[in-house]
């Protein structure tokens, strides 16, 4: 017990001084007794001389003075600041304390606890108030020039909590370099990322020398895996992963650029793969491992790493397949991307990234249009240039009008075409490997000179091989030859088709891979990661990649992302294929391990204050109810003083109280203020982070919506938990469904249906439409387990939703078909909640399409979104 | 009874709760009194028909109708109904003092006097007797008017002559000489009072605790403050009776029935009561 009170420490000693004036409340409970009962009587006047019988005053209770001398030593003993120091070992001291943190991805993870942490160490070595101690704080992300700065407990506080996670590695050489600096000894806390890294030894060493005693060393609780490569296959994707876990198994979850989880692939041992269809494969812009959330596990993939979409006209058949054009495209096509065949309408309506077309006799009027519209929206168009395609001077999908004689390289004595003559750095097909024997031996020229055409290829006699010309977003490139033998021996080699895989690469978003062809200019980020793997914001002074300075691990100047610029892309990964994970040898170096800090000081200011008030709250309350039950109804005015009196005492009481309340929730998301002409958008957390990210996503492009098209104002977009967050704020919930749901507790079922009874409306997204039918039906059962439902129906012809001011045919969401239920206009609940359905289940996957913008069927879905949104 | 449905319609339709059960408790000590042997209607020299009867040998002949007779072969005698009006008057005091009560469980004591006197003045407008309350003109027949007569009563005005019985409901508490001259004025009248006393029990017992600052009615900048009531209970008590005491003395001298009733306990014992008196004077009277 005494070593219980010798863990009370005071910030405000002097103030106990006052604890002195106790005493006086038993004189003035003396001089000022209870107040006594006041009451009228008919035979007052028998009471005459009476009342000077008892000349002694009867003095407050013994009770009461208690309870006031309690109230008052409460009171001052709070003003004197008291806190309950655990000391977990820690001796408060005045000897200076250095704490040393990995601020790297690797410690994101953990980041939390580091906080809680090194909070926990500040405040166990210089109690509250108490600013004698100093403190360093140091992390590995700072530059080796920066001084080591004496700070307060109370800005060492600060800076804590302003610390993130980095998303590069530590630099130890820097902080070597900086402690070298130091002699002054400490007590040192050291976070490691748990990783060695360069300089690793003679950073310890350098932290052992400056040491008072052993440093301590709090090494991260979560197991790190990063996501090292990732490669495009036949049938989807490949991943590599590395951890220090043997046989690690890990989940990754393949990623659109809404954060839609597309696959999740199981991986053992390192490695592991994902069958993934074409079209959902074309998507995928990211893969992170689940359950970790730091950089190291994000892996951001270029759109140029991926297989393209290519079209190519369905001729059918050829009689001659071997001299066709057609049948060389489409053998090069299959092996590079995926196929789409169809006439030029079809083609132009599957959007793909590029049309290939072989030597043809031009193109329809019509055709033409469309065409040229393809790629001035950003289409790649290839032609192989042969004798059907020269001497069309009205051919307009060309880069320059062709002459009508083509040049014969080689004689009639003759087989041998003219050589393919190096690229040069600057062109796309720089590097491209091109068989020796690969020649043609006619090629088709330009009628005239042409400024405005890039030349990405010429033979050795400088006739141009592969030209291109940008055609507003979008180019053409022409290959001065046939795809088939009949001109060329290009397409019996490789060569032809690693000259379409390049020329496909500049068809893709960014351009071609800065590590495939160096870069022609600068790459300004285009999306940047911070340390937890999250997309951060890219800062205007950000600063671009240069050509000469391809950077292939991240740093201060260079966060991962995604560089671009200059037809060239450079994805620069946090954690790359060549990184290794080397494990820093706790038990080599002497350290102390620390595996902790509980919370180690408590303030006890609020508790004191509460008891303080309380009583007095007692005290009063007493005197009130004395007052009130012996008074003449008659003296209204000392009925109103009373109830004053009351709230008087009270309300420092409902302050005080409430703080405390609030500190023990998790999240008061809730309790944000708001403005009544405000909505707030809400959706229903699930534990799969990227369905939450969708969510959110999604009602971000219907607030966007909302702000823009009416005059009502979203201010935010809220995630809540049904268990313990107030819901009533909300007029509609949005909750999507992910796709591993797991039954909710009773809880979450309880205020879900507490929510809908009393006026709320519940929409749940299943995502049906783009899953099997067996598992959606499954999913939505476990997801309204539990919930109390009315009968449901499809919205009849005349419910609100056919009927309001957008007058929509279907409900189209992600997918064109997709279903809606309500509640049934037979229900005997139907008017409980003026008529609005409490229950709104689709499977349409919403998000998806409020996501996307307001083009096409998005702009169905966001009417539809407003819809509910008007419906409350 | 058609004073009660005219009554009785007015109240269902615009009186508060709490007035109904003051209503009932009149009514029921109305109806209670009204069946007794007072309230039962006799022949006698009034206006009103009583009945037939034939012609006892011995009788008058000039007390035969002549025209009832005509119709049978009987000879019959017309008998009126009797009626031997006694004067009634009521007066209930209004001082500040009785509108009290000690709880708001109990009623306050001029809402006791209301009741009991209200409720006497019924039972004899029943049995047809004319009561009225000192200081009106003319007899209020229904309760709205009665309540309006019994609220507005003041002190006591001069009584008339041949002031017949003369209720007098107070709480007694003024002083002995002031009831002393009360009395003996009604009696110069020729008047019998009647005293009904309502006491409180609080007032009675005065069984209170701890510190209590009292407050006169009257005059209420007057305080007086009792630190420990249980320590002065005794001396109060001691007064108090000793003023009731000396009241009894004086009804008994001046030949005043006095009745006391307390706030909370049934009324009917008390009317009861009050009823044989008036029914003991009338037998006394006939007898007489």
């Amino acid at each position: 017990m005494s070593g219980l009170f010798s863990q009370i420490h005071f910030a405000h000693l002097g103030a106990l001084f006052a604890l002195a004036a106790i005493p006086l409340i038993w004189l003035v409970s003396k001089m000022i007794p209870p107040s006594p009962r006041t009451m009228a009587l008919p035979t007052f006047k028998f009471l005459a001389d009476l009342g000077s019988v008892s000349r002694n005053i009867q003095a407050a209770p013994i009770w009461l003075k208690i309870l006031r001398s309690l109230a008052l030593f409460c009171l001052i003993a709070a003003i004197a600041t008291p806190y309950y120091s655990a000391g977990n070992g820690v001796k408060t001291t005045a000897e200076a304390v250095t704490i040393v943190i990995d601020d790297s991805w690797a410690n994101a993870n953990d980041w939390e606890q580091i906080r809680a942490n090194s909070k926990a160490i500040i405040e166990n070595h210089a109690p509250i108030n108490n600013a004698t101690t100093q403190f360093r704080l140091m992390t590995s992300s700072q530059n080796a020039q920066m001084p080591i700065s004496v700070l307060s407990n109370r800005d060492t506080l600060n800076f804590t909590e302003q610390l993130e996670p980095k998303p590069y590695l530590p630099d130890h050489r820097a902080l070597t370099n900086r402690l070298k600096k130091l002699d002054q000894k400490s007590h040192i806390y050291y976070f490691t990322d748990g990783l060695r890294h360069d300089a690793s030894d003679e950073f310890i060493g350098e932290l052992k020398r400056i040491a008072i005693g052993k440093p301590n060393l709090l090494k991260p609780n979560s197991p790190l895996v990063t996501l090292n490569n990732i490669e495009a296959t036949e049938n989807g994707f490949a991943f590599e992963y590395k951890s220090f876990a043997k046989n690690a198994r890990e989940k990754v979850n393949f990623l659109s650029k809404d954060g839609e989880i597309l696959g999740t692939g199981q991986g053992e041992n390192g490695r592991g793969s994902l069958a993934l269809p074409a079209n959902l494969v074309r998507k995928t812009a990211a893969a992170s491992i689940a359950g970790q959330y730091n950089a190291g596990a994000h892996f951001m993939i270029a759109a140029s790493v991926l297989p393209p979409l290519i079209g190519i006209e369905g001729l059918g058949q050829a009689d001659e397949p071997l001299v066709s054009d057609n049948h060389y495209i489409a053998t090069a096509a299959n092996m590079i991307g995926n196929v789409v065949q169809g006439d030029v309408d079809n083609l132009i309506a599957a959007k793909p990234n590029a049309i290939i077309f072989g030597d043809r006799n031009g193109f329809s009027p019509s055709e033409e249009r469309a065409l040229l519209a393809y790629m001035r929206h950003g289409g790649t168009i290839i032609r192989f240039m042969g004798a059907h395609a020269v001497g069309k001077q009205q051919d307009l999908i060309v880069c320059a009008p062709l002459s009508a004689t083509p040049r014969i390289m080689a004689s009639n004595f003759s087989w041998n075409g003219a050589r393919i003559e190096p690229t040069p750095p600057l062109s796309p097909l720089f590097g491209v490997e091109i068989n020796e024997e690969a020649r043609p031996r006619i090629v088709s020229v330009f009628q005239n000179a042409q400024s405005n055409v890039e030349i990405w290829a010429r033979l050795m006699d400088q006739t141009p091989l592969v030209s291109r010309r940008a055609i507003g977003l979008g180019q053409i490139v022409m290959i001065h030859t046939s795809a088939s033998p009949v001109w060329s021996d290009i397409s019996l080699y490789d060569s032809q088709i690693h000259i379409l895989r390049r020329i496909l690469q500049t068809s893709m978003a960014n351009g071609i891979s800065a590590n495939t062809r160096p870069p022609s200019g600068e790459m300004r980020p285009i999306l940047l990661l911070n340390g937890f793997g999250e997309i951060g914001q890219v800062s205007a002074d950000q600063k671009p990649i240069l050509p000469n300075q391809l950077v292939s691990a991240p740093n201060a100047d260079y966060p991962p992302g995604i560089y671009a610029g200059n037809g060239s892309v450079h994805v620069l990964q946090a954690a790359s294929s060549d990184l290794a994970l080397r494990r820093l040898d706790y038990k080599a170096q002497d350290f102390d391990l620390v595996s902790g800090f509980a919370k180690s000081q408590v303030d006890l200011r609020q508790t004191l204050f509460f008891i303080g008030f309380l009583a007095l709250a007692v005290d009063c309350l007493i005197a009130a109810l004395g007052l009130a039950f012996f008074r003449k109804s008659s003296n209204k005015f000392a009925e109103m003083a009373t109830i004053l009196l009351c709230l008087f005492v009270f309300s420092p009481l409902l302050a005080t109280s409430t703080p405390a309340i609030a500190q023990s929730t998790a999240a008061p998301k809730a309790s944000a203020k708001m403005s009544d002409d405000d909505l707030v958008l809400a959706y229903i957390i699930t534990p799969d982070a990227a369905t939450n990210l969708a969510a959110k996503t999604g009602l971000e492009g219907l607030s966007a919506a909302l702000n823009a098209r009416t005059n009502i104002r979203t201010t935010r977009i809220i995630g809540i938990s049904p268990a313990s967050d107030e819901m009533a704020l909300y007029p509609i919930i949005y909750w999507l469904l992910p796709a591993n749901n797991r039954p909710m507790d009773a809880a979450s079922a309880q205020a879900l249906n507490r929510y809908m009874r009393n006026g709320g409306v519940l929409f749940i997204d299943t995502k049906g439409g783009g899953r099997e039918r067996r598992i959606a039906l499954q999913n939505t059962q476990i997801a309204t387990r539990g919930l109390v439902l009315p009968p449901l129906e499809p919205p009849p012809e005349n419910h609100v939703l056919h009927r309001s001011f957008y007058l929509l045919a279907g409900f189209p969401g992600r997918f064109a078909n997709s279903n809606l239920w309500v509640e049934a206009q037979n229900s005997t609940n139907i008017s409980a909640n003026d008529g609005v359905s409490p229950i709104i289940i689709g499977d349409g996957d919403w998000a998806s399409a409020w996501a996307g913008g307001p083009h096409g069927r998005e702009q169905t879905a966001i009417e539809l979104g407003l819809i509910f949104i008007f419906m409350r | 009874m058609q004073f009660r449905e005219k009554t009785s319609a007015k109240i269902a339709a615009s009186l508060e709760e709490e007035s109904l059960k003051i209503f009932a408790k009149i009514n029921e000590i109305a109806n209670y009194l009204s069946f007794g042997n007072f309230g039962k209607r006799k022949k006698g020299d009034g206006d009103d028909f009583w009945q037939f009867r034939q012609l006892n040998i011995g009788e008058s002949a000039n007390k035969i109708d002549w025209r009832r007779s005509a119709k049978t072969n009987q000879i019959f005698v017309k008998e009126k109904e009797a009626q031997n009006p006694k004067r009634f008057q009521f007066w209930i005091d209004a001082r500040p003092a009785l509108h009290w009560s000690s709880s708001p469980m109990l009623e306050h004591k001029f809402i006791c006097a209301q009741v009991l006197a209200i409720g006497i003045y019924l039972a004899l407008r029943k049995i047809g007797q004319n009561p009225s309350f000192i200081g009106h003109l003319g007899n209020p027949s229904s309760i709205d008017e009665i309540l309006g007569c019994a609220n507005n009563l003041g002190k006591m005005p001069p009584v008339a002559n041949k002031a017949g019985e003369v209720i007098l409901a107070s709480d007694g508490l003024e002083e002995i000489d002031i009831w002393h001259a009360r009395i003996a004025n009604i009696k110069s009248r020729g008047g019998q009072p009647l005293l009904v006393i309502i006491q409180d029990p609080i007032e009675l017992n005065f069984d209170l605790s701890g510190r209590v600052l009292f407050n006169s009615i009257e005059q209420f900048q007057e305080k007086v403050q009792i630190e420990d009531c249980q320590s002065i209970r005794k001396s109060y008590l001691e007064r108090y009776n000793r003023h009731f005491d000396a009241l009894r003395v004086l009804a008994s001298e001046m030949e005043v029935p006095i009745f006391f009733h307390i706030s909370g306990a049934d009324y009917l014992p008390i009317a009861k009561q009050i009823w044989q008196v008036f029914e003991a004077k009338t037998q006394r009277r006939r007898l007489g």
